[in-house]
């Protein structure tokens, strides 16, 4: 049956696509400048886990190498590939929901509210790599939900989980959905290990060619080594009561603060429904499967122990999808209720639904146009650090102004948007520095971090940018760094202080005699 | 013979379970706003005035009361929250009483009885025995003389009465007569005018009574100021953008954390399929009183939880329908609905809450350094050990010629060996640049009685204020205090780096 059959198909759809389009407005968050010093050093010939060290697969990096040969350090093209991505992504899933003959209402409601729900995650937590999974996610829960199978599904199931884990290792438990979702289907024990295997072995094939650079280049023992450190972090925090109640914490503060009540309970309401006795619902196996992936993508939200939004928006596809479902069943049974009660409702409705922050985005594209990027861009803040990219700012026109040389080196951790504005290309191995500066990092780290320094003419060092998520402690770069004698005494020695930007960005510059 | 209904004897160990789930209530500590409330009851108890002897900004009648229980019992936190305890089981049984006969099925009631103590516990401290908690029976009661719908004179005194006390505890609840108001214009076939206008006149003659006693004292001026300081206090936080935003967040993670996501689950639950004919009409008028109630939360724009809970026991009643449709329509079972389910009512509900509760409670008898230090912590009021530590202070001096100086929370003063005398639970009453010129003096005389005062350096709320400084910046920025500290005080101590000690020079 074809979707698109009336006007409202059309408005909808472009109601939701003008929502999505508001993320061109946003500004380069702290993951994504580090996705683009990753993609920027690759294109000017740097080697993986040599000449850039990252926790993400190499594949995230080889693929914004490629983003980066287009796009440079233009953010706005960035935004835009992501916004053409996400609009891909919504016909992609109209497409699917509508060929699996979902609930015409619930579709369009989808086509509007997974915009929303996106677009009101704000500019730090979209264009991440989970939200870059969005894509090969719909088409995996497709290819196993279609009727009919066809011949390649399997091989096309392995790519796309293939393509998921080289996003990002965890979203392999994708796998194990899959398997649960075929229990559902009460697909025999034998057909399901059968599909699996076939899945992971080609899986692990994709694996391998999208590790192929790093492995031809034979640099896979420098990956192996930098892998087996990053287990530190995703060891962190540590498994307890505490973890517990701050896990609990933080995921109903996503799903009723973020997500919104309103949505939530929609998408619980057709749990509810869809496990009632005597009521026979269409696509009831569907439903479930979108449950089993909210499900069990959740779950991998919690073994990665860090409860952050941006992780956490890995359900949406499906989270989103349910509440649609949710959302035009309780439209149906409100159907006769007065128009003022209606109204009402609606009010309440609307004051716990992403609407209100969605109108708090808007302000984006205004303050853009009348105020300019810059200025509009400086009076936002990322996380806690107040208002980092106003600093960010400030740091890269000093340099811009101040020195005529690439070979600035920025020691800070959290956040290193202004590697995007600078003049030239930003050429040094590490994004966060407590990777090489908190007291558990490997010493091959600290000797390439010390080439960077001693290679460097200007160092920039930042005193607040405690995250005890990072250095496993209390302490700053500047603080880190201090304890570390032979590369201080090495910056003493050889750099003199030239100035603080903003307070918190202390730059160095090299003595004219070394 | 039609036989008045009585309540399902089965009902008794809900009852018991009720008390069980209220038990740790009575381990909490002093809350900031129950110390105004004890303050103000001990000053009236023992014999000083309300508004000449005792400033705030709350109707007299939670004055009155704290007076009365001060009476009994003295200033003993823990006999006021026994009060509490008591109250709220009245409240449980007069419910489960009168929705029995409304004829709710006996399931409902007990499903209220669990989930509503539950509701209730949770909200920990600050959270309870607050005006709105003290309204919860003449709400129902109110409610429920309206929807039984005799329209006799008698019902209407009734509802006047336990109008009045409402507003009387505080007078926004008193939105709810245009629940009353819908429901006489949209169900009553004949409308007889005289009844509701009886019934307001009987609700205001009880509001009026409470203000009797200053009346007769001729405190009234002193009534008057204290208005015209909360009207200053009302307009923040002013209305705006910012205010939206705020009062969108504090309520999405309130409902969220504190109501909790499965008793909004199944209010909704509740809203949607409860389809009864003869409670469509209950469940569309506790609708509409839930939405009064939550207007007039917004209106005063104060976004406390406290401030919030006087919807509960109209939303209870809806949390408990919604459990019982939940319970007689869900098809439990070992599938993926029933986990998700199941997994919500284990990990978004109050339960875990609940068990930290008892944790409380269970430090307080058996490890009172761990409680303390649990309500000791960063957040602005959550200072319990500091309010030990003063009164421990001071109470080594043997004066009882004490004043305190700060506001947010003067608990300290319930930790003395004596009755505190003065007259201010919160400084900013007579510091802020906006306090009446009769707060001053009042507050002057304090001031030259005291052999002892401390001032908090750290109480900086504009919210309460109404401008920037805490306590001790204010204070010693009025020149003529200055110099009355300076010529007839020494500075003793700084405790816990925040809490000045002044002490009488001797003369």
């Amino acid at each position: 049956m074809k979707y698109f059959q009336n006007k409202y198909d059309y408005l909808l759809l472009t109601l939701g696509i003008l929502i999505l389009s508001l993320t061109v407005f946003f500004p380069v968050s702290s993951d994504m400048a580090t996705f683009i010093q990753g993609g920027m050093i690759l294109k000017n010939g740097g080697a993986l886990y040599v000449d850039y060290f990252d926790v993400k697969p190499p594949f995230v990096y080889y693929f914004f190498e490629f983003l980066y040969s287009m796009f440079g350090k233009n953010i706005t093209l960035y935004r835009l590939f992501d916004f053409v991505y996400q609009t891909v992504f919504l016909l992609s899933s109209i497409y699917i929901f509508n060929k699996l003959e979902f609930n015409k209402t619930a579709i369009r409601l989808f086509s509007v509210l997974m915009p929303m729900a996106y677009v009101t995650l704000s500019f730090p937590s979209t264009f991440q790599v989970e939200s870059l999974l969005f894509l090969p996610l719909i088409w995996y829960y497709y290819l196993e939900s279609k009727s009919q199978t066809g011949k390649y599904d399997k091989l096309i199931k392995g790519v796309l989980l293939g393509i998921a884990i080289n996003l990002k290792y965890t979203f392999g438990i994708l796998l194990l959905a899959d398997i649960l979702y075929m229990l559902i289907q009460k697909k025999s024990i034998r057909s399901i290990i059968i599909q699996s295997v076939i899945q992971l072995i080609i899986a692990l094939a994709v694996t391998l060619l999208l590790f192929s650079p790093v492995l031809l280049s034979g640099n896979f023992h420098s990956f192996l080594d930098f892998f087996n450190y990053m287990k530190e972090y995703s060891n962190y925090p540590a498994l307890g009561f505490s973890w517990l109640q701050e896990t609990i914490k933080f995921g109903t503060s996503f799903f009723t603060e973020h997500y919104s009540i309103v949505l939530f309970l929609s998408a619980l309401y057709i749990v509810f429904y869809v496990g009632s006795k005597n009521i026979e619902i269409e696509n009831k196996k569907l439903i479930q499967g979108l449950i089993v992936f909210a499900l069990i993508l959740f779950v991998s939200v919690v073994i990665e122990r860090k409860m952050l939004n941006y992780h956490e928006q890995r359900i949406f596809p499906f989270l989103v999808m349910l509440s649609s479902i949710g959302l035009s069943l309780i439209i149906k049974e409100m159907k006769g209720y007065r128009k003022t009660t209606i109204a009402i409702i609606l009010f309440v409705v609307i004051l716990f639904s992403p609407i209100p922050r969605l109108l708090n985005i808007m302000r984006f594209p205004v303050a853009v146009i009348t105020k300019g990027g810059r200025a509009f861009y400086s009076t936002l803040t990322e996380g806690e650090e107040g208002q980092i990219l106003k600093k960010h700012f400030a740091v890269a026109d000093y340099i811009n102004a101040n020195t005529n040389t690439d070979k600035v080196l920025l020691i800070n951790t959290g956040g290193n948007e202004m590697i995007c504005y600078f003049d030239f290309d930003y050429k040094y191995s590490f994004p966060q520095s407590a990777f090489y500066l908190n007291e558990r990092a490997p010493e091959y780290l600290k000797e390439k971090a010390f080439e960077n320094i001693k290679d460097s003419e200007v160092i920039i060092l930042q005193n607040n940018d405690q995250s005890h998520i990072m250095f496993f402690n209390d302490d700053t770069s500047l603080s880190s760094i201090q304890k570390n004698l032979l590369i201080w005494d090495y910056i003493v020695t050889n750099f003199k202080q030239d100035t603080i930007i903003e307070d918190n960005f202390i730059i160095y510059k090299r003595n004219p005699s070394n | 013979m039609i036989q008045a209904p009585v309540i399902d004897k089965s009902l008794i160990k809900y009852f018991i379970i009720a008390l069980v789930i209220l038990l740790p209530t009575l381990a909490f500590p002093i809350s900031s706003d129950l110390s105004v409330f004890m303050h103000g009851g001990s000053i009236i108890a023992n014999g000083g005035g309300l508004f000449s002897d005792f400033y705030d900004i709350k109707p007299p009648l939670i004055y009155y009361l704290f007076a009365g229980i001060n009476s009994i019992f003295g200033d003993n936190v823990f006999a006021f929250r026994i009060f509490d305890l008591l109250y709220q089981m009245s409240f449980l049984v007069l419910t489960a009483y009168l929705l029995t006969k409304l004829e709710i099925k006996t399931k409902v009631i007990k499903a209220f009885l669990i989930l509503f103590p539950l509701s209730y516990t949770i909200l920990n401290y600050r959270d309870i025995f607050q005006t709105e908690s003290l309204a919860f029976i003449p709400l129902i009661l109110y409610f429920y003389y309206m929807i039984k719908n005799e329209d006799s004179y008698k019902h209407h005194i009734i509802m006047g009465v336990t109008l009045g006390i409402a507003l009387a505890f505080k007078y926004t609840l008193g939105i709810v007569f245009v629940g009353y108001l819908i429901y006489f214009f949209k169900e009553l076939k004949v409308r007889n005018y005289a009844k509701p206008v009886l019934h307001i006149t009987v609700a205001l003659f009880i509001v009026f009574l409470s203000f009797l006693p200053i009346i007769l004292r001729g405190d009234i001026s002193g009534f008057v100021e204290t208005n015209i300081y909360l009207a200053e206090y009302a307009k923040y936080p002013p209305i705006g953008i910012e205010l939206v935003k705020t009062i969108i967040n504090f309520l999405s993670y309130n409902f969220g954390t504190m109501t909790s996501i499965s008793y909004l689950f199944l209010f909704t639950v509740a809203i949607i399929l409860l389809k009864n004919k003869r409670l469509v009409q209950i469940k569309k008028y506790l609708l509409i009183f839930i939405l009064l109630l939550f207007g007039s939360v917004i209106l005063e724009r104060k976004i406390n939880m406290y401030h919030v809970i006087r919807i509960y026991p109209y939303m209870m009643i809806l949390v408990s329908f919604g459990l019982i449709i939940l319970i007689e329509r869900f098809r439990f079972g070992r599938n993926i609905s029933t986990f998700v389910i199941v997994s919500m009512f284990l990990i978004l509900s109050p339960l875990l809450r609940f068990v930290n509760t008892y944790k409380i409670a269970f430090d307080r008898v058996f490890n009172y350094e761990s409680y303390v230090s649990y309500y000791t912590n960063d957040m602005p009021f959550t200072i319990l050990g500091q309010h030990i530590e003063i009164a421990d202070y001071i109470n080594k001096k043997g004066d009882e010629k004490f004043l305190f100086m700060n506001t947010g929370g003067n608990q300290a003063v319930h930790y003395l060996d004596f009755d505190y005398r003065y007259k201010f639970p919160h400084s900013a009453f007579h510091l802020s640049p906006k306090a009446p010129l009769s707060y001053k003096k009042a507050f002057e005389e304090d001031l030259h009685d005291a052999n002892i005062i401390a001032i908090d350096s750290s109480d900086d709320i504009f919210m309460i204020f109404l401008s920037e400084g805490s306590s001790y910046d204010l204070f010693f920025g009025e020149k003529e205090y200055n110099e009355y500290i300076d010529k007839n005080f020494t500075l003793d101590t700084v405790l816990m780096d925040r809490y000045f000690i002044y002490e009488r020079k001797i003369k």
